[in-house]
């Protein structure tokens, strides 16, 4: 701690340590898939890109500088596509919504399906939560571009 | 200063009990994925953690090719559970 860089270098490990410690408990926490993809995509990459720039900061050397930057470039542009390829797979895999959610807009599933809170109330025999959330993939088949069939067996 | 990194690390260590459990755990495959996913961006924290502990700069390369690799993969699961269109 003798160099004004190494409190720099400090406080980038601390928030990046603390970060990669709430992505893991966003993921174990959250209730469904794409809340869970939200906590690992954001609070994952941040910690991260600050670790990488801690270390790249301690080591005050022009090679490992560029190497961290290359890391924080490319997990910058990647976490973004790599959320998005597993929200879409598991979409169309038919992962199960939270009974939460209020809008989802992706439009697969069958219209009116949006467990929202009023129905959720008015309808408390276990009607709304499964109904959407869990319809079978023979429900969701016929409204997608492909038709009925699906090309995978 | 060591000593605030070597605590990091075992904090970052930490982090990977709850994502483990999520990997044991997840009801779905999908769920697995996000849970490797989280683990690969720890195991990129805890490599450049090791790196200013050890005063080892190699642990950086290593980290960059772990991102790399877990994108990768991340993105080969994710077409896979798109065209095997279930759970």
């Amino acid at each position: 701690m003798n160099r004004p860089t190494d409190w720099i270098a400090a406080a980038l490990a601390v928030v990046g340590a603390l970060f990669a410690v709430l992505a893991a408990v966003g993921i174990l926490r959250m209730p469904d898939l794409f809340t869970r993809m939200h906590a690992a995509s954001k609070a994952g990459s941040l910690g991260a890109c600050c670790t990488v720039l801690a270390a790249a900061v301690h080591f005050h050397q022009a090679d490992i500088t560029v190497r961290a930057v290359l890391t924080v470039l490319f997990v910058v542009l990647t976490a973004p596509i790599a959320a998005h390829v597993i929200g879409r797979g598991g979409y169309l895999a038919g992962a199960k919504l939270s009974p939460e959610t209020v809008v989802d807009e992706f439009g697969s599933r069958p219209s009116g399906s949006v467990a929202c809170p009023e129905t959720a109330d008015t309808k408390p025999e276990g009607g709304p939560p499964p109904d959407p959330c869990g319809a079978a993939d023979g429900d969701r088949q016929p409204n997608e571009p492909g038709g009925g069939q699906c090309p995978y067996p | 200063m060591i000593l605030l990194f070597n605590i990091l690390l075992g904090i970052a260590a930490l982090a990977l009990v709850p994502a483990v459990a999520r990997l044991a755990r997840g009801p779905t495959l999908a769920d697995r994925v996000v849970a490797l996913d989280v683990i690969a961006a720890t195991a990129v924290s805890m490599l450049s953690l090791l790196a200013v502990v050890h005063h080892l700069p190699v642990f950086m390369d290593l980290a960059v090719v772990l991102a790399l690799v877990s994108f990768v993969g991340t993105v080969a699961f994710a077409r896979y559970l798109e065209e095997r269109r279930r759970l």
